[in-house]
């Protein structure tokens, strides 16, 4: 990955730090880094296992000239960071990277032990040694990924080499299973997931457009959104909040998802939710760096749902 | 040593749910691939193969409890409140299927939570269910690469905190009793002799623990330090909550309605910002840097400190579910290599 | 639940009979709760279902509000402001359009009836449109039952001790 070391370094003349890859030395996974030098910079990798959206990240650096490495995805999460004016388009160097879907780590190493050797070249996957069906090992996301192309960025490193994946896989079977039951067969199906929760917040930290952070209303005591016990009554109120306020801000990265411990298909919501908006208002988010958030502003022509 | 056939795990655990209640790992219902200690069911299958992804501390110290009810009511005298009494917790508990390093956080917790009465602290919601506590330990024959519970001298085959342990043998397991309650729990069917000894079990990468508490005495006060080695680190709760022995938690009043409620606790974690806020505004602990260092410092310097054992025991569940890759055996490496 | 009045008689008061479904209707004052008044001061029969909060506005209804209100035991919410173009505050309904069309479509997916919400715009001078929203609402609602959700009522989960981690 000569080009993206190049990239990087180029970045650096400019940015105090770019965030990228780097291996991992436990697992040989990509970890996130931060790359201050050139030297440093030698160590940056993109592949399959690069799964972290570090547009996360950026909220937190906004006083500093960072460059990031953004998969397509990631690239929607900086275009939506813009529209939520939580950084400036001039102060990063976006790095785009052509991506073949990212792979579902924590599925492939509860089943075949944390750390397993995972070898993949974008077309075959080889764990631990053997081949295994690459398809139903993708991110759920990248299942339906409309976004395999970053839509800003200032460089582009590399292209995507396999075709778009079709979607397929366990967990996109449990999607389809959700959207065929009734609401009170959801009703039962959360209350068994959300008992599960214990209320870590990974979720939300590992979320780019959760950028409230440490005011967050899911833990205050004043308002009382959401009681402090760990129970699916207040593990439901807590989705419910994140789901509402991601309302037009959602990208569908899927790092809620990827980073709940206990695997609770949170992504489900954000879909249909997305899928919502899309019909109602014709909005992606993260799509239109110059959109106005669409429930911060109104359209009365256009907007007649209701009865009038 | 006794034995006990794979086929016959079954048999044992409805015969230990007679007389307790029984958790075993098992795959989450609906969950993915997550398997967790849940409560054992007829004809659920255990899951022997996989380390769960969460710790079994739960079972001394609840997510979420109640302590007790209270009701304010109007007397003669004016508002009364009444304090009612504490639900009632199972009277004995088998966990099965604990690794060593599970049953070890048992006995790291024990330390401060099951100090004798005239010197220490009164813990009486932690000493009720740990006496009711029995620990049947599976003896690790693999290990991956987050496990470093090798760093302990005992390591995969730490007898502490256990009451019975397995070791995988052939087509089952033989099983040594390490307690009285453990030789209870072994006694009689469906378990049968054979003769041969323990196997060796697993090591796991191993982290020099030696001169740690000293060297992060050292290595406090460099904040840049402490930013550059939580630089991915995003600040949420996982790793405390998977850990089998962070115990942090949070006290307070839930009202069923405006008379009524109920005094909890339920875990809390350093990690979190709102965990050190103080109603002035003031946050002792304002960034991630000053979070995290709190969290290595509470497991490698002032709990061996004061209750004399680390707060660790090397299970690897902080490194394994991390959502940004951040690896405790990293820093505590940077912090030995520090100068 | 003749016995819950004994001892810790959390949350009686609130839960009420078990067999009658409960709505919570959220009215901005400019309005609707001044149609909903007209109503009851030119005695418009309705049924009785309904409990009225006040708000300023359509537009603070926050979405989550309605959730809450389905969590702490409602079986169904109902919002209603000022026709749009009529708002006090000019725009505040229009905001409240986006997100409460939102919130309809998503209630299928958190697992409650649509059927179960409903959003309208009621003046202070349609007592009379009130009256039949409510009398509407409520033939809605009534064929669903109780809702349940969460586990809505506290006592129910208080049997939750040890509750896996």
């Amino acid at each position: 990955m000569d080009e993206l070391v190049k990239a990087i370094t180029a970045a650096l003349e400019d940015c105090e730090l770019v965030l990228g890859w780097a291996r991992d030395p436990a697992t040989g996974a990509g970890r996130p880094e931060r790359f201050t030098s050139a030297g440093q910079a030698q160590e940056a990798i993109f592949d399959a296992t690069c799964v972290h959206n570090l547009a996360v990240h950026l909220p937190r650096l906004k006083q500093r000239r960072v460059g990031i490495v953004v998969k397509g995805c990631d690239a929607r999460s900086v275009v939506e960071l813009v529209v939520e004016r939580e950084v400036e388009r001039e102060r990063v160097q976006v790095i785009g990277v052509g991506c073949d879907g990212v792979l579902d780590l924590k599925r492939i190493w509860r089943r075949h032990g944390y750390g397993v050797a995972i070898e993949d070249d974008g077309e075959t996957l080889l764990v631990d040694g053997s081949e295994v069906e690459r398809q139903p090992l993708l991110q759920h996301k990248c299942r339906h990924c409309l976004d395999a192309d970053p839509s800003i960025y200032d460089v582009v490193v590399g292209g995507r080499t396999a075709e778009g994946p079709e979607p397929r896989g366990e967990r996109q079977e449990l999607a389809e299973r959700f959207r065929e039951m009734t609401p009170s067969q959801r009703r039962d199906f959360w209350r068994r997931q959300f008992a599960r929760c214990i209320r870590c917040y990974a979720c939300r930290e590992a979320c780019p457009m959760c950028f409230c952070r440490d005011v967050c209303i899911m833990q205050t005591q004043v308002p009382h959104w959401a009681g402090g016990e760990v129970n699916p009554k207040e593990a439901e109120m807590i989705q419910l909040i994140r789901v509402g306020h991601l309302a037009g801000r959602c990208t569908g990265c899927g790092e809620c998802e990827r980073a709940c411990p206990v695997e609770i298909p949170l992504m489900l919501l954000m879909e249909e939710q997305n899928r919502a908006l899309e019909e109602m208002l014709d909005y992606r988010a993260g799509t239109d760096i110059e959109a106005r958030p669409p429930l911060l502003t109104f359209d009365p022509d256009r907007d007649l749902w209701g009865d009038e | 040593m006794k034995f006990i056939a794979r086929e016959d795990i079954p048999r044992w655990l409805e015969r230990l749910a007679q007389a307790a209640a029984v958790w075993t790992p098992r795959r989450a219902p609906d969950g993915g691939e997550t398997v967790l200690f849940l409560p054992w069911e007829q004809g659920s299958e255990p899951e022997l193969d996989r380390f769960t992804d969460l710790s079994a501390k739960h079972l001394l110290l609840p997510a979420s409890e109640k302590l007790f009810p209270f009701q304010y009511r109007l007397g003669g005298e004016g508002e009364q409140i009444e304090i009612g009494a504490a639900p009632a917790t199972p009277e004995s508990v088998v966990l099965f299927g604990a690794r060593a390093c599970d049953a070890r956080a048992t006995v790291v917790l024990d330390a401060l939570f099951m100090q004798s009465p005239e010197k220490g602290y009164l813990a009486p919601y932690y000493r009720r269910r740990r006496q009711a506590l029995a620990v049947i330990t599976l003896a690790c024959t693999r290990a991956d690469a987050a496990c470093f519970c090798s760093s302990w001298e005992e390591g995969t085959a730490s007898r502490e905190g256990s009451d019975v342990m397995l070791f995988p043998h052939e087509d089952g397991y033989l099983a040594e009793a390490v307690t009285g309650r453990g030789e209870e729990l072994i006694g009689g069917e469906p378990f049968s002799e054979r003769d041969a000894g323990p196997p060796d079990t697993a090591v796991t990468d191993q982290v020099p623990l030696a001169g740690l508490q000293e060297k992060f005495t050292a290595v406090f006060s460099r904040l840049d330090f402490w930013e550059e080695v939580t630089a991915r680190c995003i600040s949420c709760g996982y790793c405390t909550y998977a850990c089998p022995t962070c115990h942090c938690f949070n006290i307070f009043d839930e009202m069923r309605d405006d008379r009524c409620g109920e005094r909890c606790r339920s875990w809390d974690a350093c990690m979190f910002y709102l965990y050190t806020l103080e109603t002035s505004g003031h946050n002792p602990r304002p960034t991630i840097a000053h979070r995290y260092r709190n969290r290595i410092g509470h497991k490698f310097s002032y709990y061996p400190e004061n209750q004399g054992t680390f707060l660790c025991t090397g299970c690897g569940r902080c490194i394994r579910g991390c959502p940004v890759s951040l690896d405790i055996r990293d820093v505590l490496r940077k912090v030995g290599d520090a100068r | 639940m003749a016995d819950a009045g004994k001892g810790h008689a959390c949350g009686v008061r609130r839960r009420g009979r078990d067999d009658e479904i409960k709505l919570v209707g959220f009215l901005c004052n400019w309005c609707s709760y001044a149609g909903a008044d007209m109503a009851g001061t030119s005695r418009l029969a309705q049924p009785a279902a309904l409990r009225i909060v006040r708000v300023p506005c359509s537009g603070r209804v926050d979405p989550l509000l309605v959730m809450k209100a389905f969590q702490e035991g409602a079986d169904g919410v109902l919002v209603s402001g000022c026709h749009p173009g009529d708002c006090h505050y000019n725009e505040g309904n229009y905001y409240a359009r986006r997100r409460l069309e939102l919130l309809k479509r998503m209630l299928p997916y958190y697992g409650v009836e649509p059927e179960r919400f409903h959003y309208t715009w009621v003046s202070a001078s349609e007592g009379g449109r009130w009256a039949e929203v409510v009398a509407e609402f409520t033939a809605a609602v009534e064929p669903l039952g109780k809702l349940h959700y969460a586990g809505g009522a506290p006592a129910a989960a208080a049997g939750e001790e040890d509750g896996d981690g």
